[in-house]
């Protein structure tokens, strides 16, 4: 497919000359277009957008050289100009997507068909922050930015070796949006490498704002609540999954990279599991795994327990379930619905609302809702705590995405759980491995190592196990080279300080 | 991508149309009386009478949780549930029943009538208690309370569950009794409990020919049955007399113990060998000082002690025709067919010779 059969390049007509240019962009009233006369009677004809060049420059390198001197041809003006990116064009379309991004046209004449083209763009950046998503305690405390230079700054500055590859694609026929692709040429596979290129290229949409609609528009199954592209906004995390094979995609004006492929375990693993030692941080996957699983399943149990399986309840928490439930006027269902969507409905006020009143919320939320619930007996307290637990849960996985998954798989769990008890859950279970076996994320499998069962990628999935068994790299990537070190060293590196000495 | 997804759409209308029959029938919680426990007693030929347990749970407004029972008379064991729900505000569930009790005429006219309402219900879990109540009727002991637990049903329950686990009852539950029921190798045996003062206490084991109740043992009979049937691991007790005139015995505690069946199917009348491998730890002596000739002297005596009472016991479920020790099960497992007619006759004349070989694995601190 090539470029010019996207429907949305015929909806803006290319511009054919100069002055139709400059006739579109005159209506901007920050569309800046002079004439100036030297005092050796020398006409220039300087047009920029004041919002996109820097101002300062312009007056200081630029305007003083005008001045002063004395040009016959606008190759004078270009030597004596002190700025790199200079280039005389005659080309409206190159002048017009030029200007746009802060670039000064300078004619000698208002009506002549070409000019020099000075690079003087200002640029508006933010800071380098502490990453606010993916927070960790140890590690760097660098987050991407939402300027795409800085961005290719914090990974270059981690990965300083020549074969770092970055390929520029342009998407978005209004936004004109730059996207990276990363990857090591000489690690990564270059057939996940072109697929990315290739599902980047053929998106055909106007606007892309942020790194998730690339992210929505190249997944493998467009229609699953799982996502299959990691994404974050650790430069660490991006430098380590690039020197394992991956691929990346930065997307200029968005603070978050993506990486791929990916498999369903890694939406698990906090980066800062590589910070920790590698029994700790094992630890804590099989916790937060844990936590996945109670917060899938433990509602919709609840909801089955009470309403058809009464006899699986312990003879002990009989009597403490039967009281709770006793005055409460709804069937366990209508009662977990109602606390599962007060959660969310919780969250969602939370994550909308300015942080101060955010805090307000929670108060209201987790005190005054859920006490008064229980004791207006619209809910039992032992549900609460089921939910409220697994609401926690939720939260407790480091990606962001599949938090939000986790929390809407919940309530088909619920509904079947109350069509057919515990036969409904495993029934929807079955359903969803099923559809996780079918995942791919570009064409790699998503449930990997589970299915197909790879004993070598076992090494970083459930668990980490330390730095010194992971000297292969992951094979569900298909890297280009799978050696991450030779063992032999290894091994050699562990004798004894003294093994020599007699 | 497409034709998967639809697949899977098709795949799982399909799907729901054949499990449309398995919805199960909702129990919610709140809306049920969970029966503890059911009992029955003996009447006459045809009629019995049916008591069940249901604890009523206290909220903030009803007061305190209590136990209530509902009893009926009826015909057949499909009635009485008729009839008890028909007293009952809300529908009677029997997923959480604990034990079922028989009085003890019943016991000696036999049960499977009634169990085998209980073995075809799929909520009746298969460990659930069978209980034989002594000099009492069920009705009586169940509408009662006692001092040391407040709800019937559950002291009942852990009462039973707590002398097999750690005292001298054998184990044994529904699915126990099943299997032994319809081996013919085997005979079931339940436990049996009496009023004792306020209380309740386990009085040792029924065991049964068929589904009648023949033979009852003492609470020292049945841990010799224990001995005999399982494999103790750091359980039991028992009192050893060493001299009844000087009133002088010992406590042997976690008794480590493991029987082997040996036949002789040389012998035309059949001989068993039962070796009893005992191990066991001196928790009280009542003499002054265990000196190694008294540890030996104990040893003999226990040793004495087990081979008599085993072998007296063994001789007492042969003549009343029952076999809770399963001896026709381990002459079946050995090669030996016990299917033929004669196999009652062979087990009454079998000649048991029982031989325990005692360790005494450490006399407990002394001064």
């Amino acid at each position: 497919m090539t470029k010019s059969n996207k429907v949305s390049d015929d909806l803006r007509r290319p511009k054919e000359s100069l002055s139709e240019v400059f006739r579109a962009c005159e209506k901007s009233q920050d569309f800046v277009r002079h004439t100036l006369t030297t005092q050796y009677e020398q006409t220039f004809t300087y047009t920029f957008f004041e919002t996109m060049v820097d101002g300062q420059l312009f007056k200081e390198q630029i305007l003083p050289v005008l001045q002063k001197g004395s040009f016959s041809t606008l190759r004078d003006v270009k030597s004596l100009i002190p700025i790199e990116d200079t280039e005389i064009s005659a080309d409206p379309i190159e002048i017009e997507k030029r200007l746009i991004s802060g670039y000064i046209f300078i004619q000698f004449e208002k009506a002549d068909p070409y000019g020099l083209l000075l690079r003087a763009p200002s640029v508006e950046r933010r800071a380098v922050t502490v990453p606010e998503v993916e927070y960790s305690v140890l590690g760097p405390k660098e987050s991407f930015v939402e300027n795409l230079d800085v961005n290719l700054h914090l990974l270059r500055r981690r990965l300083k070796i020549a074969e770092l590859t970055v390929e520029n694609i342009t998407v978005g026929s209004l936004t004109n949006t730059r996207v990276s692709v990363l990857y090591l040429s000489h690690i990564a596979n270059s057939e996940n490498v072109n697929t990315v290129l290739q599902r980047i290229r053929d998106i055909d949409y106007d606007e892309i704002i942020d790194s998730s609609y690339i992210n929505q528009m190249i997944e493998d199954n467009k229609h699953s609540p799982f996502p299959q592209l990691l994404d974050t906004e650790r430069p660490d995390r991006v430098a380590s999954e690039l020197s394992r094979g991956k691929v990346a995609v930065l997307v200029d004006g968005s603070p978050t990279a993506i990486t791929t492929p990916t498999r369903f375990i890694e939406f698990f693993s906090a980066f800062e599991d590589y910070y920790l030692s590698w029994h700790i941080a094992s630890i804590y996957r099989l916790i937060r795994l844990f936590a996945v699983l109670f917060s899938i399943f433990a509602t919709s149990l609840y909801v089955a327990v009470l309403t058809y399986h009464t006899e699986l309840i312990p003879m002990d928490l009989l009597s403490t379930l039967v009281i709770s439930r006793e005055d409460i006027p709804f069937p366990p269902i209508i009662e977990a619905l109602f606390l599962e969507l007060t959660i969310d409905l919780l969250r969602e006020a939370g994550a909308r609302l300015p942080s101060k009143v955010g805090q307000t919320i929670g108060i209201v939320g987790g005190i005054v809702i859920g006490t008064a619930a229980v004791e207006a007996s619209l809910t039992s307290n032992i549900l609460l705590i089921v939910v409220a637990l697994s609401a926690l849960a939720s939260f407790a996985t480091p990606i962001y995405r599949i938090g939000n998954t986790i929390r809407l798989i919940r309530f088909p769990f619920l509904i079947f759980a109350q069509i057919w008890g515990i036969i409904g859950i495993t029934i929807l279970s079955m359903f969803m491995i099923i559809h996780l076996l079918t995942l791919k994320s570009i064409g790699r499998p998503y449930l990997e190592p589970i299915f197909p069962p790879r004993s070598n990628d076992l090494r970083d999935a459930f668990f980490r196990l330390p730095f010194s068994l992971q000297f292969k790299r992951s094979t569900y990537v298909q890297p280009e080279h799978g050696k991450r070190f030779s063992i032999r060293e290894l091994l050699n590196k562990n004798e004894d300080i003294d093994e020599h000495i007699d | 991508m497409k034709s998967n997804g639809q697949r899977l759409i098709k795949l799982s209308l399909a799907l729901l149309l054949f499990i449309t029959g398995c919805g199960p029938q909702q129990n919610i919680l709140d809306e049920i009386r969970i029966m503890h426990t059911i009992g029955f007693d003996y009447i006459d030929d045809n009629h019995f009478r049916g008591t069940v347990t249901i604890p009523i749970y206290g909220s903030e407004t009803e007061g305190e949780t209590r136990t209530e029972i509902i009893t009926d008379t009826s015909r057949t064991a499909k009635d009485i549930k008729v009839k008890l729900d028909a007293q009952s505000s809300k529908r009677l569930h029997n997923g959480k029943l604990q034990s079922i009790l028989f009085d003890e005429t019943f016991l000696q006219e036999g049960v499977s009538e009634l169990v085998d309402t209980f073995l075809r219900d799929p909520k009746i879990g298969m460990r659930v208690q069978l209980i034989g109540v002594e000099d009492k009727s069920v009705l009586d002991l169940l509408d009662q309370t006692y001092p040391i637990e407040e709800h019937v049903a559950r002291y009942i329950n852990d009462l039973v569950d707590q002398n097999i686990e750690d005292q001298n009852i054998p184990k044994t539950n529904l699915h126990i009794y099943l299997a032994r029921f319809y081996d013919e190798g085997a005979d079931p045996f339940i436990p049996v409990v009496k009023e004792k003062d306020e209380n309740l206490k386990v009085n040792g084991i029924m065991t049964f020919n068929e589904d009648r109740a023949v033979c009852k043992l003492s609470l020292r009979e049945s841990f010799m049955m224990k001995l005999l049937l399982e494999e103790l691991n750091d359980g039991g007790a028992i009192e050893i007399a060493l001299d009844e005139d000087e009133n002088e015995f010992t406590v042997l505690r976690n008794i480590m113990s493991e029987a082997n069946y040996t036949f002789d199917f040389n012998d035309p009348s059949l001989s068993l060998q039962i070796d009893i491998d005992f191990k066991a730890r001196i928790n009280e002596y009542s003499g002054q000082t265990l000196s190694s000739s008294k540890l030996n002297e104990i040893t003999s005596a226990t040793k004495e002690q087990i081979e008599n009472e085993a072998g007296a016991l063994v001789t007492q479920l042969q003549e009343n025709n029952t076999d809770p020790l399963a001896i026709g099960m381990h002459a079946r497992s050995k090669g030996y067919d016990i299917s033929n007619d004669d196999w009652d006759e062979t087990y009454k004349n079998l000649d048991v010779n029982i031989n325990a070989d005692v360790t005494i694995l450490s006399t407990g601190i002394e001064e």
